[in-house]
């Protein structure tokens, strides 16, 4: 309880007032509809401070007030068992003037066991009773009016998706923080004579510590906690309070009097009263006809889970997706190329030849537009990502590969994480959330960056498409599984060395299927795909102009050769390959030039580390600057390759040069390489945050370095032995 | 009995949640509460379950079943 979540101070003093309001909610209770309806387009991602669960903030105006939106991680309740439930709780307990708890109409029950907490918590909160038309759908009726009676809570129906009810919700805001709601009421939930005897003894002892008494924290609700056996209230108590010994003793008392009096446990005869509550409630609220038969939702499961087809069928549409996403972006990349052709043109003609043009066009243009060429795949492939995950189909694919996963010693929520690693492993590494066991969840961090992202995917194309022809296709395979294998590989080694147990056991809601909205799935996508647009505006342009400074400068070069004088004479000459010879002196001058740049010395530099896998400087370079992000090994071989001056096939001319320059054995090691040596900057500062610990984010950058050394040296080495190193 | 030993189209309801006091109290907020009813809707590929309580589906592996003990009930005492 201990991370305060970096939230913008209340500022009382401008002169709008500002409500600051928490969503809270199940997942998949309609929070993010809710919140996009709110909110619009005023919102912005981040994290919690200290902590690695993103928060949404977003702006609203109603009725004179600026209204502060913040989304919360969903959560079932606010025990300590997920990240997600402690920083919810952390949040509510600390920040927000108003509460609005999403409750999913179709799953009243369950979704009430939250409220329960929310009311014991003493939070203000307003209920937004979601999915009003699905549950209608479905036959369920609900008494609004009266549910807002009984729970001394504001109920308005919602239906997020559709926006609706959302003026109604912030009437209701403003009316709880002026104190004019007519509904609202505290009230308790009754435990029953034995245990509100034992929970007036906790708090007893609790309000006996001062710090208590300023009324910030409920001492009901710390007892309730304390009871149940919370672990970071029991942390919280021990760590600050000054009657902790007396506290806890009356706890460890109570905890026993009653589990020796109802032969039960303390935590389950506090659940089974909230569910008792809830129970009477919807006795007086709720009727359903219908009831008990199986769904349409259900019978689709029982065919895209079944026992013999769901992993087939899974393998299927993974296989449909990765053929999508490439031949569909083929055409848009096309288009993004020639834009990037005339855009390089219109500045050379604009800007004199000079250092500025070199910058603005070899640096920024050439660097920035051969990642951006990449952008349409990677949109295309979280544009199939947020269908399955909107449909509901992705909770189940984590399910149907649990079994299998777990026998490689991982966890079934590990699978989605390795999914969207094909896109980008910086939204993969975040998609570790899910797990809730930490062991599971650093495991399946540090093994992410094996599972290879799309930007890796240039250079395998460049290299296999120069030195394999027909076989391309199978050498980029071959590559791409070998990344799974070692994920796979290492996993295992993690799992029996570092982080040794078992994984925690799996439980999921599987949401019903639904057919999403379009603009839904494009908002996710975008929210997914704008990581990696933030990534080329930031450090691939930051990247870029220190690749193109270090390989441009010095600019005053002690030749070996007086190269001018040399053009001079072969110009002299009158012989019919006068073109070929100019030309071949001007690739050696630049050879040479870039042999003595910063680029080249630092290249030469780690050259002998490198020798023995096949590389030679030029490739030292290319996995140097690579490791800002991985797009740039290819643009810096544009660079560093670049044959003529002014080339209009850069491409072709980017082929013959490694052609020259590199031999198949050591393009084939190369790549190897680049699949597993250190992830680039962005999923090195993902996984930083996530791991929480920079020992073990320096462990990840030792260990593929390592790891990546040794299989290029295999596939270096070996393959001349065998006598393929011509 | 565990719920592991239903099979699917069987009702029963939860008697009995295992574990330590976080993942009892986790498991409850999901919905496995004592003398709910439960129905097994679908074994996936290595025995893993996708139950019904009330309307939520949830899925779990054999695991995380071993947890859940059940009561098998007649049809008229199921409660939703």
């Amino acid at each position: 309880m201990s991370n305060k979540p970096a939230v913008i101070e209340k500022n009382v003093a401008s002169a709008k007032k500002t409500i600051i309001i928490g969503l809270c909610g199940n997942p998949n209770a309609g929070k993010t509809s809710i919140f996009n309806a709110l909110t619009g387009s005023h919102q912005h991602v981040g994290n919690y401070a200290g902590v690695t669960v993103e928060s949404k903030e977003g702006i609203v105006n109603h009725k004179g007030y600026e209204i502060k939106v913040v989304d919360l991680p969903g959560t079932y309740s606010l025990t300590a068992y997920t990240i997600e439930e402690i920083v919810a709780r952390d949040f509510i307990l600390r920040e927000p003037d108003v509460v609005i708890n999403i409750v999913d109409s179709t799953n009243l029950d369950r979704n009430l066991y939250l409220t329960t907490q929310l009311i014991e918590l003493g939070a203000k909160a307003v209920i937004a009773l979601n999915m009003k038309d699905e549950a209608e759908h479905k036959g369920i009726i609900i008494d609004t009016k009266k549910l807002g009676e009984l729970l001394g809570m504001p109920v308005v129906p919602t239906v997020g998706t559709k926006g609706l009810g959302m003026k109604e919700l912030l009437d209701e805001v403003i009316a709880i923080f002026e104190n004019k709601a007519p509904l609202v009421r505290h009230l308790h939930i009754s435990y029953g004579n034995e245990v509100e005897e034992e929970l007036q003894k906790v708090q007893t002892e609790i309000r006996k510590d001062s710090s208590f008494a300023d009324g910030r924290l409920s001492t009901r609700w710390l007892s309730v906690k304390l009871l149940e056996g919370d672990n970071e209230i029991i942390k919280e108590i021990s760590a600050t309070s000054t009657n902790k010994e007396n506290i806890l003793k009356q706890v460890e008392a109570s905890q026993t009097h009653l589990e020796g009096h109802f032969s039960d446990d303390c935590e389950i005869i506090i659940a089974d009263r909230r569910y008792g509550f809830i129970k009477g409630l919807l006795q007086e609220v709720y009727s359903h006809r219908n009831n008990g038969k199986l769904t349409i939702s259900d019978k689709v499961d029982k065919v895209l889970t079944n026992r013999v087809l769901g992993i087939p069928i899974l393998l299927g549409l993974l296989w449909l997706m990765f053929q999508a996403t490439y031949t569909l972006g083929a055409y848009p990349q096309n288009w993004i190329n020639s834009a990037v052709g005339l855009i390089s043109n219109f500045f050379i003609g604009i800007i004199p030849s000079g250092i500025f043009r070199e910058l603005v066009v070899d640096g920024i243009i050439g660097g920035v537009g051969g990642v951006l060429a990449f952008l349409p795949n990677i949109m295309l492939l979280f544009l199939f990502i947020s269908f399955f995950e909107d449909t509901g189909y992705l909770a189940r694919a984590a399910f149907i590969m649990d079994r299998i996963m777990h026998t490689l010693g991982l966890h079934g929520k590990s699978f989605i994480p390795m999914i969207m690693a094909f896109g980008c492993n910086v939204p993969g590494i975040m998609a570790t959330r899910t797990l809730e066991n930490k062991t599971d969840r650093m495991i399946t961090i540090l093994i992410n960056p094996l599972i290879s992202c799309s930007a890796r995917l240039p250079l395998y194309v460049l290299l296999a498409g120069v030195f394999f022809g027909k076989n391309a296709g199978n050498v980029i395979f071959a590559v791409y599984l070998t990344g799974i294998a070692l994920a796979i590989f290492i996993g295992q080694i993690f799992r029996k060395t570092l982080f040794k147990g078992e994984g925690a056991p799996f439980v999921m809601e599987l949401p019903p299927y639904r057919m999403p909205l379009l603009k839904s799935v494009i908002i996710h996508m975008w929210e997914k795909g704008s990581i990696f647009l933030q990534k080329v505006g930031g450090i691939i342009l930051a990247a870029s102009i220190i690749i193109w400074f270090i390989s441009a400068f010095p600019r005053n070069i002690e030749y070996s050769k007086d190269y001018s004088k040399i053009i001079a004479t072969i110009k002299m000459q009158h012989d019919s390959h006068i073109a070929a010879q100019l030309d071949a002196i001007a690739v050696e001058q630049k050879n040479e030039k870039l042999a003595k740049s910063y680029a080249g010395r630092m290249g030469k530099f780690i050259e002998p580390v490198i020798r023995p896998l096949g590389f030679d400087w030029k490739g030292g370079i290319a996995l140097i600057t690579g490791v800002a992000a991985k797009e740039i090994v290819v643009s810096t071989f544009g660079v560093l390759y670049q044959t003529g001056t002014q080339e209009d096939e850069k491409s072709a001319g980017l082929r013959e040069a490694v052609k020259k320059n590199m031999k198949p054995l050591s393009a084939l090691a190369f790549m190897f390489f680049t699949l597993i040596y250190i992830p680039c900057l962005g999923a090195l500062g993902a996984m930083y945050r996530e791991l929480g610990s920079l020992k073990w984010t320096l462990f990840a950058v030792g260990y593929s370095l390592s790891l990546a050394w040794v299989v290029a040296f295999i596939i270096f080495q070996g393959g001349t032995l065998l006598g393929f190193g011509a | 009995m565990p719920l592991t030993l239903l099979s699917v189209g069987e009702k029963a309801t939860i008697a009995r949640v295992t574990g330590d006091s976080n993942l009892r109290l986790f498991l409850t907020g999901l919905g496995f509460s004592l003398g709910r009813g439960i129905e097994i809707i679908q074994e996936t590929f290595g025995d893993n379950l996708i139950v019904k309580i009330g309307d939520t589906r949830l899925a779990l592996d054999r695991r995380m079943a071993m947890h859940i003990h059940i009561e098998m009930l007649r049809e008229e005492n199921y409660v939703q």
